[in-house]
């Protein structure tokens, strides 16, 4: 099924100041896609030109198959966003706030107390935003990016300010929304905080995409060292030199840097047909979240 | 399923800036402002109740002292109200919010300019109710005064009209400050120092290019019994009104949204 958001090369300046340069972003269908990078990659930047707020200079953003230059509006009927700091209007009270999206979007009169209730604020419908704590702003900023109840979702930095279990109930949230069929770009500069959810990433960095897929792909295609005890070293360490991987004998211990799953895949394969016994073997790859490190230099 | 198969109108985006404005200042700024100048005016003469000239009805004598303060303050309560207007947004970061909802810009734009111009409107019809209720007290504490055998003159209306057309000017050119310095000194303090520029330069032979010297001229006009509804003035506070204002536009719509 087609990407309900594709960019072509998207590249945009400020001034003589590149901030994106030929970014490729796709978000299949049904996804939560994580859309990652240090402050400053141009996440919020990217978010802007999908949301029509700043304007790209060539048919290049695509949402629902459609050019956001030429469809925004009837794009953006189908989009629900949060950008940075959610826009709460703090001398209203959170139901007022949700009354000003029922006078656009009429209909459901009891959408209001559904979105609350749906982001855990059903106790606070009638309280000034302005008494909110940032946790609950947010919250709040969520149940106005559901209210007209939208087919894909984009939040930029959605947990921000929120405690432990606020990011807890948050992700759960977004589970239960890709259940429910929507599609969520989430974007944020930590990935711990959302890595659970997501099943795709972009990960950019100075406004290039340096990863962009499935989130198993981001381990499978990593390289990474396996620790392989035995009785036979030398055997294994000449099968590892056969495959020109990198081999590191140590007594019993056999380490064989490889570079992806299929390398591994290769190595067993190998051990197995040479018939060399192996009493253990330990994987030893980077965490997501060092991965995440090593492609943004952070 | 989305519930958004229709678009939204601007009557609908008007109907939500309305409700935005909800408990804010600038509204009771809008109501309370003329209230307690027409007050304080009451109090005075109730207090001290003045020589009326000859020539002069009381309800002339009343309202000039009432249109004085309002020639001096009207134009600050418009920088007011067009620095909290346009606050409303900046505080919540709300220009990138709006922007990004299925309508034109320029509708949730211009709808803030209908709701900044519908206040005025508002303050200024509830001045001249203000004026009525509190003449009509001065007639029953001042019997002596003769409120009762005259009426309300004629060019209060038109001074309240014309206050509004130069405010049209002035409110935009604040707007357009607030919007772009998102500063109350600026934006309101700019208001104080163009109105004494406008005072110095009264009688400049180019003053009726300033709008800071139209309400002062609208005074006059009003103590001469020639004012008129409109004239070449009131050309060029809509001619500014509408400069600023689409320049206004142009600045949020074009600059990097925050």
């Amino acid at each position: 099924m087609d990407a309900i958001l594709e960019t072509k090369n998207l590249s945009f300046s400020f001034g003589k100041t590149p901030v994106l340069k030929d970014l490729s972003l796709s978000v299949p269908p049904g996804s939560v896609y994580g859309f990652l990078g240090p402050n400053g990659a141009g996440k919020s930047t990217t978010i802007k030109l999908l949301l029509g707020l700043l304007r790209p200079r060539h048919e290049e953003v695509l949402i629902f198959g459609k050019d956001i230059r030429s469809h925004r509006q009837a794009i953006l009927a189908r989009i629900g966003h949060l950008i940075e700091s959610p826009t709460v209007y703090q001398h209203l009270t959170a139901k007022e706030n949700l009354r000003y999206l029922e006078i656009l979007f009429p209909g459901n009169k009891h959408r209001k107390e559904e979105v609350l209730d749906l982001v855990g604020l059903a106790h606070a419908t009638n309280k000034k935003v302005k008494h909110f704590s940032m946790g609950m702003k947010q919250r709040l900023g969520i149940a106005m990016a559901l209210y007209h109840d939208p087919d894909f979702l984009i939040l930029d930095e959605p947990v921000n300010g929120l405690d432990p279990q606020g990011i807890h109930e948050m992700r759960a949230l977004f589970l239960r929304l890709k259940e429910a069929g929507k599609t969520i770009l989430v974007s944020s500069h930590i990935l711990s905080e959302i890595e659970k959810v997501c099943t795709h990433l972009g990960i950019i960095k100075k406004g290039e995409m340096v990863f962009q897929g499935p989130i198993g792909d981001l381990q499978s295609t990593t390289r990474r060292t396996v620790h392989l005890y035995t009785d036979d070293p030398a055997r294994i360490s000449q099968l590892a030199e056969q495959h020109e991987w990198a081999v590191q004998p140590n007594g019993q211990k056999v380490s064989v840097e490889i570079e992806n799953d299929d390398a591994f895949n290769e190595l067993l394969r190998a051990v197995v047909q040479a018939n060399v016994r192996v009493h253990d073997l330990e994987r030893e790859a980077p965490s997501l979240e060092q991965l995440f490190m090593d492609l943004t230099n952070v | 399923m989305s519930t958004t198969a229709t678009r939204i109108s601007f009557l609908q985006i008007l109907r939500g800036e309305v409700l935005k404005t909800r408990r804010t200042r600038g509204l009771l700024l809008a109501i309370i402002g003329p209230l307690v100048v027409t007050m304080l005016v009451f109090g005075f003469h109730a207090e001290n109740p003045p020589d009326v000239p000859q020539e002069m009805s009381p309800w002339k004598n009343f309202i000039r002292y009432v249109f004085q303060f309002f020639m001096l303050l009207y134009p600050l309560f418009a920088a007011l109200i067009a620095f909290m207007l346009s606050n409303i947004e900046h505080k919540n970061r709300g220009f990138k919010y709006i922007f990004a909802l299925p309508a034109s810009k320029g509708a949730f734009y211009f709808s803030k300019v209908f709701v900044l111009l519908g206040w005025l409107a508002l303050s200024l019809g509830l001045s001249y109710v203000f004026i009525f209720i509190f003449g009509e007290l001065l007639s029953v504490v001042l019997p002596n005064f003769a409120f009762a055998e005259n009426s309300i003159p004629a060019e209060t209306v038109l001074f309240l009209f014309r206050m509004f057309t130069i405010l049209i000017s002035i409110v935009a050119i604040h707007f357009f400050l607030s919007l772009y310095f998102d500063n109350f000194i600026i934006g309101v303090g700019s208001a104080v120092f163009l109105m004494i520029f406008g005072g110095v330069a009264a009688n400049h032979r180019l003053a009726y290019l300033i709008p800071y010297t139209y309400p002062m001229d609208a005074y006059m006009g009003f103590m001469t019994g020639e004012i008129q509804a409109f004239d070449k003035r009131t050309l060029i506070s809509l001619i500014y009104g509408v400069v600023f204002f689409v320049a206004g536009f142009w600045l949020v719509s074009r600059k990097n949204i925050k």
